[in-house]
This record gives structure tokens, C-alpha cells and sequence, in this order.
């Protein structure tokens, strides 16, 4: 039954058809007794050329380009690979590493789409210092903070511990551009709160697990 | 009486040009009786005067030409003038032993042996067709088998030489290499050049014949299908002349070896189990190995 | 885009971009667009994290993105897949950039390609702060910066768009093409300002407009030289120049990407160009010979199509790649299969259709291994074969198939692309399954290295430096330098694996209609 098929096909071929392909006759190769090596012998080895002057020269480039990338800011190393990697680490490693002194990666934040400006941050109800700080100094920081502490009392600590972590974490520097996006952000801020998706919940989900809890 | 007989039978038989079957003999001799027209008929063939042929069903009796000498000598027996003509018509391409069989209505134990008694006299030989191995055609002993069945050239007792058109191909080869780099040194531009590093497949015949390097008579026509070989290997290349003959001419490859070849997944026969897991990986492919140390 | 490719590409972006970018960019290479939110969802990572990879691929012009059709506030992200693989090529446009420009070239283009893309200004002040380009003044790498533009080397990447369409949740661009090669106005005076630091970089003017390298003008050169090479090799130098300068003139009135044949050059031009540039006696006496001689090769590069101007060509690239790839096919085939198989595979390619007892004639093979030979490259999907089925004698009897061999071109070039994807992958995986290996001693020697440095610098004894140096063992030596010959193969191997995709593609991109993603403007 199986044999039959559309168009009256049979599964197997006539002996004209096996002739035709030329199976027939001594020439079919032999009865195989067992499954064939994995790594059959080769006919010959592959082709070696000298390497040209040209090619060592990308060779050297090529080597270097991969140690620069990564110890470029653009490698992105996964903070739970790197807390694998942690533990196994003696002095001397986290010297070097503190050596390196990794630079910062610079964006054009105009040119990307606004969720992925890692300085934006989404506002709530709360008004801000605005302090067009060159530097965020983490004492200053503290010290800002506490003041408002004991002005605006408990009401505002959720938005104060996402601050406080997000500075411990973000270590660069505000830039004025980015004070200007929040000033813009602070008035127009329809968008972003009309398509509330959840995602707020899990931002701070997140700083829940990074940053201590006053 | 016998005489007689036979003389009225071969009468009526030549009558017919095209052969006269058994109930037109019996017709044109209606008072002959069936027994003395058998006999008749046999004296008139160990004569040699007619012949027997199949025609479907019906078995004709024509009247050979008496100029024609058959070769056949006088001692052999019907059945084996039966078998030598009909081998005889098949020429210089043979004649299956299946077609023999159907064409004179013997079987196959019979014309076996007579088969064997007239190759034992030397009176027709087998040949093995190169197309099927297996095939064997008989012909007359002093005839030269046509090339379809014996391969030609090429073919040496059934076998194709390999060698043999291998070390021709070479030479070719060979010969347009060094016409090509006597061409180099003249410097008269570059369509100069080529022209003059062309071959016609004349000079490449002259050239192989002098090297006599082959024991078979190559004709020109052998050496055109060697030369188109070495165009096929990709080291010449064949123009198209204006009076629709070609000429031949040794040429470099364009590009040198690629880069796919020079690592052995390019050449890797098993390249199509090669993945992420099993027993064919990057990181334990045997080939990698070797090639890396 | 195979599943080779993809697995390809997923390797080269892990080695630049670290594991972060390569998930982001598994998500985005099996679809056709993605959102933010989705990317993150179907990642491992934090949204932090898939933010910023997500940033470092556009800053790298490997995504694009546009509004979404529902929302036009929302993002929808898409890779180039096609320009992943350029990755790879790095090294080589460096070297191309070096050999035109020198020194003071390569430092601009490898500055440009750390970066990914950049400002006019940002990029100089980066050269200039480079310790080894301390020779080279501002005006000289100026004016370099300035020539790569013009010659399309360096490409702006597309403007905003300036006024009300403007929205910063979606950035909008430019899209016209007239002014991709316009340079920039470069102060040299703030320059200089900026890095004794007496001003910022937010002050340059030029801070809008950014630039990148332009891949496909480095793909333009790499294709006329593989182009040049075949005919020098078939042909001889001379030939080769004429064909050079045959194509700088086509470059004057046609796009140098147009699929299946140039615009027309007549032999007048030719003629006057090489006799103003060339100094080759030779050629020029012979000018009109050697350009029949290229036009009546049978690699067909070039054609005559008209007698006006003493005769009108052009560049016939469908006939040039088809000539060229499938030499390589068969190269390949003769280091797979042996000659034989070679053999048997022009046979086929000549013939168009054959059948497996013509073969054998035509080709001279004995039956036995012609079939085998036949069969092997019929299982690599080297060739196909046809089905003829014609009805068997007289309406009864059984029908009568013929199978014949043919070779569906562009399946093959296919075929044998991925095939160099697979290989290029392999390499890509042994060569960190070797460093990661012997990542302990890999790690030594580079520590012990920094700290022999910082040795000298200091001005240490030699015998203390000769010391420290021992603490390498000679057999951890030994395998050091086992395991860097092991990579450096690899690493050729690479390059060489290019050379030959990039052909591949160059057959893909003019003999086929598949979108390949190469322009003139991107």
C-alpha cells in the first residue's frame, strides 16, 4: 500500500530505470558491512600558500583589533558573567584590571531612539533639583539628598533609592545635554506614561536587587 | 529425378525476386509432392544455390547469386549455413547470439555448438561490445569489428586504457605548452602571440606521431577527442576558425587557488555532519588536527 | 540568509561585542523587526544591558530602526545582516587605506572603525592624541580626512532631520543622496584648543554630522582587483593596465554596482586616457590588439557593441563573475574530487545537458569511476540531474526516463557559499576553543609581558628582567608558541575564506537578482 503512490509511482525503480542510471553490472561499487569511518582518509592535504607581506600585516592588525575591542567600552560583559567570574580572581588580576581603566562609551543620544539613553530617566510627579552639575561628586550627592530627606519627608523615599542607586551605579557623568532632556521630559511627559507597558515595574524590580535599602 | 526436382524448384524460386515461401513453391508446383519438394530444396541448399530466410513466421527460400562464393566449404551442414549467413549479414558490427537464434529458429544448445564448431574452423569469431560487457557479437572471422563495438583506439581487449589516454593527454599538452612559450619570445604584440601559440590538430598528430609513443594508428579524429579532454581539464582552450575547424592553445587559470581550499573544510568529505555537537565538530575534527600541527 | 550565515555571524559579533550584542543580535537576525521590549524578552540579560548593546550596534551601523507602522512613537529595530560579515574585513580596508594614504590613513580609518562612527572633529582630536602620530600636524591629517571623503572612502551617515517632523522618541533622517560626500568645515584653531584643554568638543560645529567608513567603496576596489588579477594571469601586465584603465573610465558615467553590465566606453577614450597616464610603449602601440584580445577571451570581460568612436564597449560583469566563480567551483572541485571530477564537471557545464554514458565518452573516463566520480559531486549537490520521462514504445510498455546531468548555477554558488560560511564558522570556533584552552597560559605570558614592560620603563637590571623572564618554563614555552602558530593559522585561513566569499558574492550580487545590500550610497 505504501508503494503506491500519486501517479502510480511504486516506491522502487524498474530494472530500465536502475539501467539507465547505470546500476546495474559490475560497476555498482561493493555491499558495505559496516557504517564508514567518520573521518575517511583524504584525497590530499589542503593547499598551503605563503603568506604575503600583505596578509601579515592584516594578521597583526587583525590581532590587535580584537584585544582593542575588547577592552573597548562597546564589549559588553553580562554583570551576571561577571559575577562568575569574580570569585576566581586574585589580587594581581583585579590590579591589572583596575589599571585598564576602562573609557567610557560615547553615543549620540539624538541619533537613537529616546529608550535607549541610558541618562533619560523616566520622570515621576516629584520635582528635581535642577542641579546643572558638571560632576556628581557621591558626597554631594548624599548631602543633597539628606536635605531634601528632611523637607519632603518619607512620602518621596522610592524615588530617592532609585536615585541613590542609579548614581552608585552610573558612573557617568551628567552631561548638560542630558539635564536638558529632562528639562523637555518634565513638561511633555504624556507619551511615555499614556503607553505604560509595565515596564517601570520591572526598572525597579532591578534597583531593588542593586542598590542598599534606607 | 532429384537433379530435376531441384532444377524446377531453383526455377520457380529465382522467379521470385524476393524469395518464394513454401506455399508459393507448392502452388508453382502443385503436382510436386511435399516429401520430393523437401528433398529438392536441400540438395539446391548444400549446392549453395539458395538460401533460407525467416521472414516473420514463414521461412523463404531466394535464390542466391550464383557469382557470390560463399565461403563456406562444401562439408558443412545446413544448420550451419543457416547460422554462417545470418552471422554474415550482420557485417562488420556483429550480430547478437539472441538475434541469431530468433533469425534462424534454432535452439540455443544447437546453435551453441554450431556456433563453437564454425569458430573452431575459423570461419567467424566473438567479439565483446565495450557498450555491454556482457554482450558477445559474432562476425565473420576476417573482419575488422567497427569502432562502436570495440571501443576504437581506446580500447585495448575491451579494456579501456587509461594510461594510454592519460600519457596522450599529457603529451598534448605538452606540445601546446612549448608552442606557447616559443611564441613568448618573439615580440611582435599580442595578437602576434596568439596566434602563433595556436595549434591546429595536424601539427598536434605530427607531433604525437613522431614521439611514437603509440602502438595503435591514431587518426586525427582520435586526437581531436584527447585535445577536447585537455580543454576539459581546463589547461587549454579551443577557437573556433573561420573554416569551422578549431585550433587549440594552452592557457593559464584565472584566479589562483581559492581560499576554501586552503583549509580542509574546503576539501572535508564529511563536512555535511559537521555541527555544534556530535561527532564531526570544529573543535575535534580530525583534519583540523593534522592540518593545524 | 542560511542558517550558516547566521551562525556566522552570531560568532563574529561575540568576538567583538562580547555575549551581550550576539544575543541581541540572534534575536533581531530570525526576525524582520523587533522592538525593544521584545529584544529584552527574548534575551537572558537586563534591560540596562540590552540597552546599551542595542546603542553600541547602531553607533556601529549594523541596526537600523524606524518607527513602528501602529505606533509611530515606538522603535522597531532591524539588523544588516549582509553587513555583519564586514567585520571581517576590517584588516583588510585598513591595509587598502594604508597602502593609498599611508600612515597617517590607517590612523584615521582605525580610529574611525574602533569607534564605529564619528565626528569629523572627534576623530582627529583622537588621532592627534595618539602617541605614536606625534609627527603628523592637524593640517595634514586634515587634509587626508578631507581626500578620503572625496574619494568616497568615508561616507556621512544620513543627517536628522531638522524642524517639526522631528520626534526624539523615534529619530527621523535625511534621505538625500547628493550630499553623502560633502566635507566638513573642520577648525583646525579649536583643535588645537581642545587638546591643550581650553575648550570642549561640544563646541566644534561639526558636532551633527557624523561619519563612517564606506564598505562598499573598499568592496568596489577589492572587486576590480580580483578582475584585474584573472586577466593578468590569463593574458599577461599589459592587458591587465588596459583593463584598468578600461574601468576608471566606466566609473566616470556608470554606477560602479549596476548589476549586469557597465555603460559604454568607446576605443577613442580609451586610447586618449592611456596615452595622457600610461608609460607603457607597449601598450600603447598595441592599444587596439589588446583590447581585442580581452574582448575575444573566453572569460569575457568585455564586449563590442558598436563601431561608433572606433568602437564602442562595455563591461559585460554577469559573463566576467560567471567565469570567475565557476573557476573557483571547479578549483575547488579539483582539490575535493581530484582532476577527473573536474573534468567530468566542464564536460557537463559545456554541454549544458548529458547523459551518464555520453559523459563518460565525452570525457574519457572509464565507466566505473566516471559513475563514481559523477555520483560524489551529484551528492555534494555539485550538479543536479533532470528527468526526462518520455511514454514507453507505442503507448504500452513501461515509460522510458532519461536522466541527464546538469548544473543549476546558481544553486551551486549557493551550495559552495554556505559551505565557506560553515568553514569560516569553524575557524572562528576553533580559534577560541584554542584561547580558551590555554587561556591560563595565554594570560601568563601577556601579564608577564606587562610587567617586563614596566621593568624596563623603570629601568631595571637586565638579569632581574632575565629572571622574571625564566619564570616561563621552556615547555610552557614551548606550547605558547604551538598554541599562537595553531591561532595564527586560523587567522589566515579567515582571511583567505573571505577572499573567496567575497567572490562568491560578487557572483551573487551580478549574475543573480537577490538583494545583496551593495550600493553606492548607503
Amino acid at each position: 500500500m505504501a508503494g503506491r503512490g500519486r501517479g502510480g509511482k511504486t516506491g522502487s525503480l524498474t530494472a530500465e530505470q536502475m539501467q539507465a542510471l547505470g546500476c546495474m553490472g559490475k560497476d555498482m561499487p561493493q555491499v558495505q558491512t559496516a557504517p564508514p569511518p567518520t573521518f575517511p582518509a583524504l584525497l590530499n592535504k589542503p593547499i598551503c600558500l605563503e603568506t604575503t607581506t600583505a596578509q601579515n600585516y592584516q594578521l597583526l592588525w587583525k590581532e590587535d583589533f580584537l584585544n582593542r575591542m575588547r577592552d573597548s567600552p562597546y564589549y559588553i560583559v553580562s554583570a551576571s558573567q561577571e559575577k562568575q567570574k569574580t570569585s576566581v580572581k586574585d589580587w594581581r588580576e583585579k590590579a591589572l584590571e583596575r589599571l585598564k581603566n576602562k573609557a567610557q562609551p560615547e553615543f549620540n543620544y539624538k541619533a537613537m531612539p529616546r529608550e535607549l539613553n541610558s541618562n533619560y530617566r523616566k520622570r515621576k510627579a516629584d520635582p528635581r533639583p535642577k542641579v546643572l552639575a558638571k560632576k556628581t561628586n557621591i558626597e554631594d550627592r548624599l548631602k543633597q539628598l539628606e536635605q531634601k530627606e528632611l523637607k519632603n519627608g518619607g512620602e518621596n523615599e522610592n524615588d530617592e533609592v532609585k536615585r541613590e542607586s542609579d548614581s552608585e551605579h552610573d558612573d557617568e557623568p551628567e552631561d548638560p545635554e542630558a539635564a536638558l532632556d529632562d528639562e523637555m521630559d518634565e513638561e511633555n511627559d504624556y507619551a511615555n506614561d499614556y503607553f505604560d507597558n509595565g515596564e517601570a515595574y520591572n526598572e525597579e524590580d532591578d534597583n531593588m536587587d542593586d542598590g542598599p535599602v534606607y | 529425378m532429384e537433379a530435376e526436382v531441384a532444377q524446377l524448384l531453383l526455377a520457380v524460386i529465382q522467379g521470385i525476386p524476393g524469395g518464394a515461401t513454401n506455399d508459393d513453391l507448392s502452388k508453382a508446383l502443385s503436382d510436386m509432392p511435399a516429401g520430393s519438394r523437401v528433398e529438392g530444396l536441400n540438395v539446391l541448399l548444400k549446392q549453395g544455390s539458395i538460401e533460407i530466410l525467416k521472414k516473420g513466421d514463414k521461412l523463404i527460400y531466394r535464390a542466391k547469386d550464383p557469382e557470390k562464393k560463399s565461403a563456406l566449404p562444401k562439408d558443412a551442414d545446413n544448420e550451419e549455413k543457416v547460422v554462417y549467413s545470418i552471422v554474415e549479414e550482420g557485417g562488420n558490427k556483429g550480430i547478437w547470439i539472441r538475434d541469431i537464434r530468433m533469425k534462424s529458429n534454432l535452439n540455443m544448445t544447437q546453435l551453441n555448438k554450431i556456433l563453437k564448431n564454425l569458430e573452431t574452423k575459423k570461419l567467424i569469431k566473438a567479439v565483446k561490445s565495450v557498450n555491454a560487457s556482457k554482450k558477445k557479437v559474432y562476425m565473420l572471422y576476417n573482419l575488422e569489428a567497427d569502432r562502436s563495438v570495440t571501443g576504437g583506439a581506446w580500447y585495448q581487449d575491451q579494456d579501456f586504457e587509461v594510461e594510454f589516454v592519460d600519457v596522450l593527454n599529457q603529451q598534448c599538452l605538452r606540445f601546446l605548452q612549448m608552442k606557447r612559450e616559443g611564441a613568448e619570445k618573439k615580440r611582435d604584440g599580442p595578437l602576434a602571440f596568439k596566434q602563433m601559440s595556436c595549434c591546429t590538430v595536424k601539427e598536434v598528430h605530427k607531433f604525437i606521431s613522431d614521439l611514437g609513443i603509440s602502438k595503435v594508428n591514431l587518426d586525427e579524429d582520435d586526437l581531436e577527442t584527447i585535445l577536447k579532454t585537455v580543454v576539459y581539464d581546463g589547461s587549454a582552450e579551443r577557437i573556433l576558425q573561420s573554416d569551422g575547424t578549431y585550433v587549440y592553445r594552452a592557457v593559464n587559470l584565472p584566479l589562483p587557488a581559492p581560499g576554501l581550499v586552503q583549509m580542509p573544510c574546503g576539501i572535508c568529505p564529511v563536512i555535511k555532519n559537521c555541527s555544534n555537537c556530535g561527532d564531526v565538530t570544529a573543535i575535534n575534527c580530525q583534519y583540523m588536527n593534522d592540518w593545524l600541527d | 540568509m542560511s542558517a550558516d550565515y547566521a551562525h556566522l555571524c552570531s560568532s563574529i559579533l561575540e568576538q567583538c561585542f562580547g555575549k551581550v550584542v550576539q544575543s541581541v543580535a540572534d534575536c533581531l537576525f530570525s526576525a524582520t523587526t523587533r522592538t525593544l521590549s521584545q529584544i529584552v524578552s527574548s534575551t537572558n540579560f537586563s534591560r540596562k544591558e540590552v540597552v546599551l548593546a542595542v546603542a553600541v550596534l547602531i553607533k556601529f551601523r549594523l541596526v537600523n530602526f524606524e518607527p513602528s507602522k501602529n505606533n509611530p512613537f515606538l522603535a522597531e529595530y532591524s539588523l544588516r545582516r549582509e553587513d555583519v560579515i564586514c567585520l571581517l574585513r576590517y584588516s583588510r580596508y585598513i591595509h587598502l587605506v594604508q597602502t593609498k594614504y599611508g600612515n597617517v590613513g590607517a590612523s584615521i580609518a582605525e580610529e574611525l572603525l574602533n569607534a564605529g562612527s564619528e565626528t569629523a572633529t572627534g576623530l582627529l582630536l583622537k588621532c592627534l592624541s595618539d602617541g605614536e602620530n606625534k609627527a603628523e600636524s592637524a593640517e595634514t591629517y586634515r587634509d587626508t580626512f578631507i581626500k578620503m571623503i572625496s574619494d568616497h572612502y568615508i561616507i556621512k551617515i544620513p543627517e536628522l532631520m531638522p524642524g517639526d517632523e522631528q520626534d526624539e522618541a523615534v529619530p527621523k533622517f535625511q534621505k538625500n543622496e547628493c550630499g553623502f560626500f560633502v566635507p566638513p568645515n573642520i577648525d583646525l584653531q579649536l583643535l588645537a584648543q581642545i587638546q591643550k584643554g581650553e575648550a570642549t568638543l561640544s563646541k566644534a560645529l561639526d558636532g551633527a554630522i557624523v561619519w563612517s567608513l564606506n564598505y562598499d567603496r573598499f568592496h568596489q576596489e577589492f572587486r576590480d582587483d580580483i578582475m584585474k588579477l584573472a586577466i593578468e594571469r590569463k593574458l599577461g601586465e599589459n592587458a591587465a593596465e588596459c583593463f584598468s584603465f578600461i574601468l576608471n573610465l566606466i566609473y566616470n558615467t556608470t554606477d560602479p554596482w549596476q548589476r549586469k553590465a557597465s555603460n559604454l566606453v568607446t576605443f577613442v577614450e580609451i586610447k586618449q586616457a592611456i596615452e595622457r597616464k600610461s608609460n607603457n610603449m607597449e601598450l600603447i602601440k598595441y592599444l587596439d590588439q589588446y583590447i581585442c584580445l580581452i574582448m575575444d577571451d573566453s572569460l569575457g570581460f568585455l564586449r563590442k557593441v558598436g563601431d561608433m568612436g572606433g568602437g564602442q564597449y562595455l563591461v559585460d560583469m554577469e559573463k566576467t563573475f560567471e567565469s570567475l566563480a565557476f573557476a573557483c567551483v571547479e578549483a575547488v572541485i579539483t582539490e575535493r574530487f581530484g582532476s577527473k571530477a573536474a573534468r567530468i564537471f566542464r564536460v557537463i557545464r559545456v554541454k549544458k545537458f548529458i547523459e551518464q554514458e555520453d559523459l563518460q565518452k565525452e570525457a574519457m573516463i572509464p565507466a566505473k569511476e566516471a559513475k563514481s566520480l559523477a555520483y560524489n559531486l551529484f551528492q555534494e549537490q555539485f550538479i543536479h540531474v533532470k528527468v526526462i520521462k518520455k511514454p514507453g514504445g507505442g503507448g504500452s510498455g513501461p515509460a522510458k526516463a532519461f536522466y541527464l546531468f546538469q548544473i543549476k548555477d546558481k544553486d551551486t554558488v549557493r551550495m559552495l557559499l554556505d559551505n565557506c560560511f560553515k568553514s569560516l564558522y569553524n575557524t572562528i570556533r576553533r580559534s577560541n576553543y584554542e584561547k580558551n584552552e590555554h587561556k591560563g597560559l595565554i594570560e601568563k605570558s601577556q601579564r608577564l609581558d606587562s610587567i617586563v614592560e614596566a621593568m624596563k620603563e623603570r629601568g631595571e637590571s637586565d638579569e632581574y628582567i632575565a629572571e622574571i623572564v625564566e619564570t616561563f618554563t621552556p615547555p610552557e614555552c614551548e606550547i605558547l608558541n604551538k598554541v599562537k602558530n595553531r591561532i595564527k593559522t586560523l587567522s589566515k585561513a579567515e582571511m583567505t575564506l573571505d577572499d573567496t566569499i567575497f567572490l562568491l558574492q560578487m557572483y551573487q550580487h551580478h549574475c543573480t537578482t537577490l538583494p545583496t545590500g551593495i550600493q553606492k550610497f548607503k
